[in-house]
Order: C-alpha cells, then sequence, then structure tokens
C-alpha cells in the first residue's frame, strides 16, 4: 500500500480483501470498519454566530476475535503494518464463542434532495440567520433565539472473513430550535428538534407555524409551576412514551446485559412485562430515520425486532457475540459511535406501536395526573429496573383536562410497574423523535425513540 | 510534531493569509474491558487531527473560518485552507484577534511520564489489580472498562504562538452486583483521574463493592419537602460544575442569560468563597495554556457569598475589553467553549461525621442515577440510585428509589454546612474536575 490510504476505491477494497482472506475463518474472525465522514455545523444565537466545518474525518478499525476480542483503531498504512503484524500473532486452532453468520454484499446510498454539501454555505447560513430572527421577532420576550444545525455525510465500509463486503453512505441532518425567553427576574425555554436521513430539505421544510409554536411554547414556560410530587397516573406523549422504551425499557433488553448477568429483565425472557396492549419494537430498517441504516458496524443487514408483543418479553438486543452465545440471529444492533470506539449492542430506532384509542380519549377519566410532554433526558439502570426519565414539560390533567401548565417532570419508580399499568395506547400521532444515546455516560450514536401516546395508571412523579 | 504543522503552516504563507491558528492534536487509548471477571476486549487506537481556524477582518467585525481535518495531503491541506477562508467572508462577529505569544506560562503537571513510556505496560499492570479484586468475592463484578488517554496538543498562530503540551488521563467504569435471595442490588460508577494514584483501584474497587452489599438493604426514601440533603464531592460537583460554569461565563454575561449579572451580587451563604482554578493540581481542566493560547489561571467566582466576576475566553475579552482568564476550552469540533476548568471553594470546620452529627433527619446521596441541572434555569430533579437515611445525626438504613429536586442557584443560598475534608472528583466527563467538600443543603425536596 502507498502512503496513505487516501486511495481510490477500487485499490482499498483490494487492499483489504486482501488483508480480512488471510485469515481462515477456522483461525479468527476478522473485520475492518472504514469510517469516513463530512459535517457541517451552524449554531446561531442573538449575539453568536459558529460555522464548523470537518471535513473528510477518517479512520479505521480492524478486530479479530478468538476468544476474546483485540481491536486496533488506525489513519496511516504505517500504523496498519505493525497491526497486521500483531494480529497475526493472534491467530489460533480454535474460536469460542462467536458463530459464523450469513455472509451478503451491499453498496447503498441513502437519497437526499439537497444534499449538505450541495448546498451552498451562504443559502445554509441566510436559512439558520432567517429562522433566528424569526424566532426573535415573534415575541418581545425572547431574548435569546438559538438555532443549531448540523448536517453529517458518513461512509461505512465493511468486509469480514465470512465474505461480507458492503458499503453505506448515510446523510444525517438534524436542526434544533431553542427560544430562550425572559421576563421579570425569570428565564426559562421550550424547544423543538427533528432529525432524519435526509439533506438541508429537512430545514426547509420548517413552517412558520412551527417556529410561532416553539416561540408560544418556550413564553408559556416563564409561567409554569412545579410538577406535583407521588403516585400518579400520568400520560406520555409520543417523545416522553419513547423515552421510557429506550432508556427504562431498552437498554435491560441489551445481549451484553445479559451476558454480563445484569439485566433485571433476564428471569423475565418470554414472559409477561406489560399490559396486553404494549408492543414495543426496535427497528434500524425504518426508512428516513436518524436511527436507521442497511448495516450496523459489525456488518448484519438491518432488521425489525419486535421486543414486546402484547405485553410478552420475546426478544433482546444483540450484537454478534451475544446472539452467538444466546443462540439467536442478530438483527443489526452491533453500534460503533466512531472508529475510535467498539461496537456495543444499541438501540436504533425504538418506539411504541400503535393502540386504539384515540388522542383526546387517552386524557378521558383522569380526575387528578400529569401529562408529561417532551422528553428531555434519561439514564438506563440495566439490574435495578428503576426509571429516571425527565420531560422538559408537563401539565396537570384535573377531570380528564389538560389545566395547569408544568415545568420539567421526573418520573421515577420501576418501569415494569409502570408498563403494567399502561391502559391506554393511542391510535395517532405516531412519531419518531430524535436524539443521540450513550451506552452510560460514552459511546454516542444516534437515535430515535417514539411511537404512541400512553396512559399508565402507576407512575412515581416529582418535579424535573 | 512541528513537520505536520509546518505541511499546514507552509500552505497558509504560500497563500498569504495573514491571521490564522493550527490546532493539532494526537490522541491514543489504550483500553481493556471487562466482562464479569474475564477480559472481554483489549483496543488500542490512535488519530490525528487539526482544526485550522482563519480570520478575515472588516470594520471592526471579523469573520472566522473553522475547519476540521485529519489528512495531511497536499490537496487536502489545500481544499481545508480555502474552504476556511470562504467560510471567514461569510460571517461578522465581534473583532476578534488570536492571542499573542507571552512568557507567562505556568508550569503545570499534566503528564505521567511512567504511563508515557510504557502505556500499554501501565495498563495491563492496573487490569491486573481489577482482575485480582474482581476474584475476591466482595461482590459480583458485571462489567468494567479501564482506559488509558495519552494525548499531546499543539497551537501555532499568526502571532508567533507556538505551544505545545502533553497530557494523560484515565477512566475507570465497574459495576458491582450484591444478591440475596431474590434481591440484586447494584453500584455502577464511572472515573476519570489524572493519575492511577488517584484512581486508587486497591481502594476504590472495594468501596463500590460495598454500596453495592448495603444497597442490598435499601428502602424507599422518606418523603418531604423542606428536606436536608448531604452530598459527597462527586455529586456537589455534578450540580454545581454545569450551573456554575454556565452563569459565570463571560458568554453568559454577554447573551443576558446570566443570573450572576452584576459583580457583587449576593449569590450565596456568606461564609462561601468558590474559584476556578485552571492550574489546580491533578486537575484534569488543568493546563499550562487554553484552547486559544491564553495562560490558564486561578479565578475567583465568589467571595464570602458575593458574585466576583465572569470568566473569559479571548472573544469575550476583547468584546468587554477585559484581560482573558484563559477560559476558552476547546470543543470536539474545534469550536471554543467559554466554560470553567476546575472547581473549588472553601471549606467548613469539621469532619464528614461532624457534618452528619448537625442533621437530625436527613438523606445522604451518594448516587444519583443522572443528576443533570438545566444550565440555565439550575433546576433539577433526579432519581436516587444509592443513599442513606440520616437520623439524629448518625448515617440510617440505605435507600434508593424516589428523587430529589431542588434549583442549584438556590442551593448556594440553601447551604447549611461543608466538611473540612475535600476530595478532587470528575466533572463534565473528565474535562473539568472539582476539589469539593461534602456539603449539606436544606429545603430540597424528596418525592417517591
Amino acid at each position: 500500500m502507498g502512503k496513505t490510504f487516501e486511495m481510490a476505491y477500487d485499490e482499498l477494497w483490494d487492499a483489504f480483501t486482501e488483508f480480512v482472506d488471510g485469515f481462515p475463518r477456522t483461525q479468527a474472525y476478522v473485520d475492518v470498519l472504514i469510517d469516513r465522514s463530512s459535517s457541517t455545523q451552524l449554531v446561531k444565537s442573538k449575539r453568536q454566530e459558529q460555522i464548523i466545518h470537518a471535513r473528510g474525518s477518517f479512520g479505521i478499525v480492524a478486530r479479530v476475535f478468538t476468544t476474546q476480542w483485540h481491536e486496533f483503531a488506525f489513519q496511516t498504512p504505517e500504523e496498519f503494518a505493525k497491526i497486521q503484524l500483531h494480529m497475526e500473532q493472534l491467530k489460533t486452532s480454535k474460536i469460542e464463542g462467536l458463530a459464523e453468520f450469513p455472509s451478503w454484499k451491499c453498496n447503498e446510498v441513502v437519497p437526499q434532495k439537497r444534499p449538505d454539501l450541495d448546498v451552498p454555505l451562504e443559502e445554509k447560513i441566510a436559512k439558520v440567520r432567517q429562522l433566528a430572527q424569526t424566532l426573535e421577532k415573534t415575541d418581545a420576550r425572547i431574548i435569546n433565539p438559538i438555532v443549531r444545525y448540523a448536517a453529517s455525510t458518513q461512509e461505512r465500509i465493511f468486509l469480514n472473513n465470512e465474505g461480507c463486503r458492503l458499503r453505506q453512505v448515510i446523510p444525517r441532518t438534524r436542526l434544533f430550535l431553542q427560544p430562550v425567553a425572559k421576563e421579570g427576574d425569570r428565564q426559562d425555554f421550550d424547544y423543538e428538534s427533528f432529525g432524519g436521513e435526509q439533506g438541508f430539505e429537512l430545514v426547509e421544510n420548517i413552517s412558520p407555524a412551527t417556529l410561532e409554536e416553539v416561540v408560544h411554547n418556550s413564553v408559556a414556560m416563564l409561567k409554569a409551576v412545579d410538577a406535583p410530587s407521588g403516585q400518579l397516573p400520568v400520560v406520555l406523549d409520543p417523545d416522553m412514551a419513547g423515552l421510557v422504551a429506550h432508556e427504562s425499557f431498552g437498554h435491560g433488553l441489551e445481549a451484553d446485559q445479559v451476558l454480563r448477568k445484569r439485566s433485571y429483565l433476564e428471569p423475565l425472557f418470554q414472559q409477561k412485562v406489560a399490559s396486553e396492549m404494549v408492543n414495543i419494537s426496535d427497528c434500524p430498517a425504518e426508512v428516513g430515520q436518524l436511527g436507521s441504516f442497511f448495516f450496523d458496524d459489525e456488518g448484519i443487514k438491518a432488521g425489525k425486532n419486535l421486543l414486546v408483543e402484547r405485553g410478552i418479553l420475546t426478544h433482546y438486543i444483540y450484537a454478534r457475540r451475544s446472539a452467538s452465545v444466546l443462540g439467536q440471529p442478530p438483527l443489526g444492533n452491533g453500534r460503533r459511535e466512531s472508529f475510535l470506539h467498539r461496537v456495543n449492542e444499541r438501540m436504533t430506532n425504538t418506539y411504541f406501536e400503535p393502540g386504539n384509542y384515540g388522542s383526546d380519549e387517552i386524557f378521558a377519566n383522569i380526575e387528578r395526573g400529569v401529562f408529561l410532554e417532551h422528553g428531555y433526558f434519561g439514564m438506563e439502570d440495566p439490574l435495578g429496573g428503576g426509571i429516571q426519565c425527565t420531560s422538559k414539560k408537563g401539565w396537570l390533567i384535573e377531570h380528564g383536562q389538560k389545566t395547569q401548565l408544568l415545568g420539567p417532570v421526573t418520573l421515577s419508580g420501576r418501569v415494569l410497574d409502570l408498563l403494567q399499568s399502561i391502559d391506554a395506547v393511542a391510535r395517532e400521532p405516531f412519531t419518531f423523535h430524535a436524539g443521540t444515546c450513550g451506552k452510560g455516560s460514552e459511546d454516542y450514536v444516534p437515535v430515535t425513540s417514539g411511537g404512541s401516546m400512553i396512559r399508565a395508571q402507576n407512575a412515581v412523579v416529582g418535579p424535573g | 510534531m512541528s513537520e505536520k504543522i509546518d505541511l499546514i503552516e507552509r500552505q497558509l504563507k504560500e497563500d498569504k493569509i495573514a491571521e490564522y491558528e493550527i490546532y493539532l492534536t494526537l490522541s491514543a487509548v489504550y483500553e481493556d474491558q471487562f466482562m464479569v471477571r474475564d477480559l472481554d476486549i483489549t483496543r488500542e487506537g490512535h488519530a490525528w487531527n487539526y482544526f485550522l481556524r482563519v480570520l478575515s477582518q472588516k470594520k471592526k467585525k471579523t469573520g472566522i473560518g473553522l475547519v476540521k481535518g485529519t489528512s495531511f495531503k497536499d490537496s487536502e491541506i489545500r481544499a481545508i485552507i480555502k474552504e476556511a477562508i470562504d467560510m471567514a467572508k461569510l460571517n461578522a462577529e465581534p473583532e476578534y484577534h488570536f492571542p499573542s505569544s507571552t512568557t507567562q506560562y505556568p508550569r503545570v503537571k499534566t503528564v505521567d511520564s511512567t504511563v508515557q513510556r510504557d502505556p500499554t505496560g501501565e495498563l495491563r499492570k492496573h487490569s491486573d489489580i481489577i482482575l485480582q479484586v474482581a476474584k475476591e468475592n466482595l461482590a459480583i463484578p458485571t462489567f468494567g472498562k479501564l482506559r488509558l488517554h495519552v494525548g499531546d496538543t499543539w497551537l501555532h498562530n499568526s502571532n508567533q504562538l507556538e505551544l505545545h503540551y502533553a497530557h494523560n488521563a484515565w477512566f475507570l467504569e465497574f459495576s458491582f452486583k450484591a444478591e440475596e435471595g431474590a434481591k440484586k442490588a447494584e453500584f455502577w460508577g464511572t472515573r476519570y483521574a489524572r493519575t492511577a494514584k488517584e484512581l486508587n483501584l486497591p481502594e476504590r474497587l472495594p468501596l463500590w463493592a460495598r454500596y453495592a452489599r448495603e444497597a442490598l438493604s435499601a428502602g424507599m426514601p422518606e418523603v418531604g419537602d423542606g428536606a436536608t440533603v448531604v452530598f459527597p464531592p462527586q455529586v456537589v460537583a455534578d450540580a454545581l460544575v454545569p450551573v456554575i460554569g454556565h452563569h459565570t461565563s463571560a458568554e453568559a454575561r454577554y447573551e443576558n442569560t446570566t443570573k450572576f449579572d452584576v459583580v457583587g451580587k449576593d449569590v450565596a451563604v456568606e461564609d462561601f468563597s468558590m474559584w476556578d482554578d485552571g492550574l489546580l493540581a491533578g486537575g484534569l481542566g488543568t493546563a499550562p495554556w487554553d484552547g486559544e493560547g491564553n495562560p490558564q489561571q486561578k479565578t475567583p467566582i465568589i467571595d464570602k457569598g458575593h458574585f466576583q466576576g465572569w470568566l473569559y475566553d479571548q472573544r469575550h475579552a476583547l468584546i468587554f475589553h477585559e484581560r482573558p482568564t484563559g477560559n476558552g476550552l476547546r470543543g470536539g469540533t474545534g469550536q471554543i467553549l467559554n466554560e470553567l476548568h476546575n472547581l473549588t471553594c472553601s471549606v467548613g470546620r469539621g469532619s464528614f461525621a461532624d457534618l452528619i452529627s448537625n442533621i437530625d433527619n436527613g438523606l445522604y446521596v451518594t448516587q444519583f442515577s443522572w443528576l443533570n441541572p438545566t444550565e440555565l434555569t439550575g433546576s433539577f430533579g433526579a432519581e436516587i440510585r444509592n443513599a442513606y437515611e440520616i437520623h439524629h445525626g448518625e448515617l440510617g438504613r440505605p435507600v434508593k428509589g424516589g428523587s430529589v429536586a431542588g434549583n442549584v442557584l438556590t442551593m448556594l443560598k440553601d447551604m447549611v454546612g461543608r466538611s473540612a475534608s475535600t476530595e478532587l472528583v470528575p466533572a463534565r466527563e473528565g474535562t473539568a474536575s472539582a476539589l469539593l467538600p461534602w456539603m449539606a443543603f436544606r429545603n430540597l425536596k424528596i418525592s417517591r
């Protein structure tokens, strides 16, 4: 190989095909992931504008499995030469704990109407400035109209010594609107975020009504009161329901937690964990969502994983290793943040499947409860099965009506108590909300969570 | 690594760029991860990144182009320079210039020479300690990570600033499980530290195992609206660093979003003082210079309850005609973040036991699921993961579940005690530290 990896595709494929094929599968499992990306970020606030462009970030990770993983991340041929020698020495006569999965070929580019890199920077800046100006002009109480635009194009090429030869190019665009409102000594905000496997069209499609609404919501937060505390019936909007599905439930289903003997859900496999109206899925094959892809970072084809079917826990979330040990087919949940981060079992697009209730009907019959809106953040508790999910805001429900706007609301308690007390799942709206997920406090990957609105009778709430 | 900088600088000079800055990093990670009592994965990785900033001056305004690159190929460097120039033409920020050379850089220790010499050997040595502790049956290990970050950072700018420093840090994540019949409990901790000595595996891991065992008998907390709650230094840091970081930043002053809007404002109890110490021994935010090349320093934030002044990066120092305090940190995409480095504060008189002894009824929270206050408002609500009741001045039964809510800005005025002893703890995902005492606050809300 030459002095640099910036070589033509054919050469790159040939070089790494030769490398992985140099390892007979009987002596080791070997794969290589080539990770190339570019990104643009525009951040506009009242008095500041930042433009950042990352051009062609590049790195490669090669790994080998015999009885454990050995992994090497690098950028230059000189490093690769050393790594090759080291990996050669790891060959063995017996591989334990890693099954062989079907090989396949793929070369996919997600279509976008206006790729970020094709849109002139002037146009992008003008649009972001226009959004910020509109937010500010809509209400005099907006003191800081924050707009964040982030677009990336990620190319991943995957090869292994089972015959996988895969390439995908995925654009991801996100827009975050956060008008900060102030009146007297009080300041607060609400926000709206959008994201998906799209280009600049995502930003162009933001309507004036959306901007007006987020300003209205921010200003309204100035009058929000503290949430009540205690055990109350709750309604979760799709964003918040998705956050619970993801943080409190989904992380407990990551099969590495089962191997670690750390999942509260392990004894409940194939048993009832939620009310019969609950169906929860994780699906990297959803079209156009932020957590979607054609293959995961272990070369596994994206599929749909029905985690809970009519209240019964039916599947975990697998990567190659955990699927091998547990004898299950992986469906595309082995993900890396970048070539410098390891593969972990991760969620993708996680959501409550639609139910039969109308969105107004779901509030009926609640004498006193809380509606949690805008899932803000959450943290997993894989062994304890506890919930910590916080919404940006909430509403007091009295006699079936939303009455008083509340500040942030923290949902706690046990996730199974909550899921088993779900007595209504809405037909619509059915929406996905773009976000970022860490495993613990690191290894961030793009995800969505959402689905349908749910009502639960047994929830612990408090101010957030 | 002057040849890499030279490659870029040569092109910039050929293009006759008057004001530029090259920020170059080499990062290496060495990591072992564990599953139950065995090694699961051994990893090693290296990455070069550079961030080029180019300025375009225009009548008391400055356009700034910022582009990140990883390739040192001539054609790529040329393309990056062109993009930065084009970007700088498109924006007009308040007048900005890069810092100039100064001889007054502080001497601080940011590397462990043993680690620099043999990172893989050091990692192996400390991984062996983990594997040994894992065998001791103090509690059941479920998973863990031990990682060593080794890095070099260079900064050159058109004002003849030529800087370099090396740095390293450890990261530990480890989870212990305790079981008794059907009961299960866990302590899952993370820790960044500048040195292995601070990481202190032989003492830290058994302590975390003990927390797991004690959590087996945990119950729900007593509820209350005006509760007194004691936090250890780590929890205090998780509460204070993001909120104090926002409200003391000159950026928040400029954006009119700080609650610390006037110097001298009464913001905390009267015996409380606080500093941002960019030179703190062992601090993860410690460095000789910040992300723009300004010297770091120790800056007072609160003196005897009164706000003392904001933390300035280069941009906001120029806007407010102040001296930079060395608080321009470099973010992951090369942007400058106006943030604090390491938080320190005045301490109390007694021990932790003395602090507890003054509380009739309260809660000592050793760990929340995620204490993540809203920077702007200071409000928070977090689930209790590991805690102990306090009754009649003594620690009582373990507590898990329920939540504590409050407001960090209000807590500064509701502080009712601090210990004399302190602990150096990490903050902001390992990019900052805090040297803080155990602290007691009243008027927090406990829900269940």
